[in-house]
């Protein structure tokens, strides 16, 4: 389907698939909630751009395995690497590795490299980014603000863990500047004028009733971080807030991923409309694992013949069932459209099989683009 | 499954995302209250069936029956638990409004695990209070249980000096003795969490903290009930109708299915499994939840299939 832009018509010929996000935006973020096929999608819309000749990165996180081998990235790290997509050079996918994301900028904004070898070796450190819930989504963000620039790739496309809460990647950057400003520990490593002192030895009280519980070796283990990462909060402010603007930038759109079920709808709609309310331009919404339309009123005279009534009945029945579960799908993703519009939806019928080599991804690009 | 609700206490149901864990958790409950036992039902996140179940207890779903005065939901959020822990131990009121700028998140990233440990500390308060003959703990999806698991005997280690000590030594006699406690895993008969299902299922059987009960397949499509020599007719039919095209989708996804099922079944030889049917719907209420719950009690029911013939 091709996509002619008039100067004044809407361009209706690609209201139905997500062609001109590929073409238009440099940066396609697909978000929704688990187990409903957003790394294959990503994946797809890559291969399928790349197919097109854009030259497009996706950026990966944790793919199962039959996928990492239909993409051939099954050893492959924290940076792009070339895929073979049918002989074009224009594909490139990249696997995020958080932690090395993270190590990484950590190492970037320590004022010395003993600074950075103290942090890297702090046990709260090395826990951070598995406990402070949305830290992965935030490094994929990272990752991708890193990559944003690169003159190889004119189209990224990232794809995000799946959430247990729709706010938690919004909202990781302020949780983790606020995490490195913690008021308590600040109070304790500098108590500053004595008007504070009395919380000061407040925040001393807690810390030796958690002592008591954890023992205080964690709590000594905690103060040296803040003492490690003392002067480092305001590099990663800075790095956050240029992330946030890439965000939001006008040629970044986001691209929600579910399933027509009600509670994955439910989900869906809910981030979509968060995002949306946190001022991100959501431009898709794909709906996968559709029940395919078979009701096309094709009739076979034969059957009668070959099949016993109670057969043929069995058979009615099925059709009719099928029927209802596809109209019921379409009904429960048809109502978030008005929601998240100007979003346009693309349904994505049930595959026959599990995505398992390039061509598996062409296919499905097909009914995306 | 019925052996394994009246064997154990407490079961952790667990899978990934999307596999309908939360659907058998509810239905796992709504049988075991069937049955009888005083039943809670753990929510660590909100979950839609969950609340559909909440609120059909509040208002008395006849679907439910009597056995709505047997099921409980308890809401449980690790940071107010660890709140109240540290309360209890002698922490006052500044205390909490400082725990709330963020001590607490600083310490229970200093220890990976705690908000798992005391999530199994209050289950198994709740167990020990004998106020509840079955507790189903509605898991983290399972990229989280193996830590989820480990985490008392990892806590053992670490917290070698605190009071949470003597809490890891008794959650972890809990997860060791399978009359207490079992995992119930659920996954699709698909590739991909087939696969996860042996994975975690073989890091928990090395991790030795705790017995899987049961894996229960979700989902599966019935092939419409015809001869085999009407099958073999159909594929020889050379021009196409709706029915048979819709038939050929089903059949085909049964016949997928079936292959993941056996996969399953020829990695882990050694635990039981049971089938949920796909109920033809897209949304699950309280009802489908009641209509799984009997087939879990007793499998040889016939679900979702048209009553002809």
């Amino acid at each position: 389907m091709s996509a002619e832009p008039h100067d004044h018509a809407p361009v209706l010929a690609s209201r139905r698939t997500l062609e001109d996000l590929v073409r238009n935006k440099k940066v396609l973020v697909m978000t929704g909630p688990g187990g409903v096929g957003k790394t294959s999608s990503a994946a797809a819309l890559a291969v399928g751009a790349a197919l097109m000749g854009i030259r497009t990165c996706v950026v990966t996180i944790d793919p199962a395995k039959r996928l990492a081998d239909a993409l051939g990235i099954e050893n492959i790290g924290n940076e792009p690497v070339q895929i073979d997509a049918f002989g074009s050079g224009d594909l490139y996918a990249v696997m995020l590795d958080a932690d090395a994301t993270f190590d990484d900028l950590v190492v970037k904004y320590a004022k010395s490299p003993e600074q950075a070898s103290k942090i890297l070796a702090n046990r709260v450190y090395q826990n951070l980014t598995k406990n402070l819930s949305g830290i992965q989504e935030y490094m994929a963000m990272e990752k991708l603000y890193e990559l944003h620039n690169d003159s190889r790739f004119d189209l990224m496309v990232v794809d995000t863990p799946p959430s247990s809460n729709a706010l938690d990647f919004l909202d990781a950057p302020r949780r983790l500047i606020g995490f490195l400003d913690n008021k308590v520990f600040r109070l304790i490593m500098n108590p500053g004028p004595a008007i504070l002192r009395p919380v000061s030895f407040a925040a001393r009280a807690v810390l030796r009733t958690i002592s008591k519980v954890v023992g205080s070796e964690v709590v000594d283990e905690a103060v040296a971080f803040f003492q490690d990462f003392e002067g480092m909060e305001e590099g990663f402010r800075m790095r956050a807030e240029s992330v946030q603007a890439l965000m939001r930038n006008d040629a970044t759109a986001f691209i929600v991923v579910t399933a027509p079920r009600g509670d994955t709808v439910k989900e869906a709609a809910s981030f979509g409309e968060k995002l949306a309310g946190f001022g991100f331009q959501v431009a898709g919404l794909i709906s996968n694992r559709h029940t395919p339309d078979f009701d096309t009123g094709t009739r076979n005279e034969e059957l009668p013949t070959v099949l016993s009534s109670r057969e043929l009945e069995v058979l009615e029945q099925n059709l009719t069932r099928m029927e209802q579960l596809r109209i019921s799908e379409s009904k429960e993703v048809d109502w978030i459209v008005g929601l998240l519009a100007p979003a346009r939806l693309v349904k994505v019928p049930m595959l026959a099989k599990d995505i398992s080599n390039i061509e598996d991804l062409a296919k499905m690009a097909r009914s995306l683009i | 499954m019925r052996e394994t609700i009246e064997s154990t206490t407490v079961l952790l149901v667990a899978g990934k995302g999307g596999v309908g864990k939360s659907t058998v958790s509810v239905a796992t409950a709504i049988a075991a209250a069937q049955l009888g036992r005083r039943t809670a039902i753990i929510e660590l996140s909100p979950s839609p069936v969950v609340e559909a179940l909440s609120a059909s207890i509040a208002n008395g779903d006849a679907v439910l029956g009597s056995s709505v005065e047997k099921l409980s939901i308890i809401h449980l959020r690790p940071e107010e638990v660890l709140v109240e822990y540290l309360e209890d131990h002698g922490m006052a009121v500044l205390g909490r409004r400082l725990i709330s700028t963020g001590v607490v998140s600083v310490i229970a990233t200093a220890i990976p695990g705690i908000r798992e440990l005391l999530v199994l500390a209050k289950t198994k308060q709740m167990e020990r209070s004998g106020d509840f003959d079955t507790i189903i703990l509605d898991a983290p999806a399972s990229g989280h249980l193996v830590t989820f698991l480990s985490s008392p005997k990892g806590l053992a280690d670490i917290a070698s000096v605190g009071l949470l000590r003597s809490q890891a030594e008794e959650v972890t006699a809990l997860l060791g003795d399978p009359s207490r406690s079992k995992v119930v895993m659920v996954t699709l008969a698909e590739e991909t969490p087939v696969s996860e299902t042996i994975e975690t299922v073989a890091k928990i059987a090395q991790l030795k903290t705790v017995a899987i009960g049961k894996v229960v397949i979700n989902g599966l499509i019935q092939r419409p009930d015809i001869s085999s020599q009407s099958a073999e007719l159909l594929a020889s039919l050379t021009s196409s109708s709706d029915e048979v095209n819709a038939y050929n989708y089903v059949s085909s996804r049964a016949t997928m299915q079936s292959q993941s099922v056996a996969v399953l079944a020829h990695a882990l030889s050694e635990i039981t499994s049971i089938e949920l049917p796909f109920l033809f719907t897209t949304a699950l209420t309280t009802n489908e939840a009641s209509t799984l719950a009997r087939y879990l009690i007793d499998p040889s029911i016939r679900l979702g299939m048209p009553d002809v013939g």
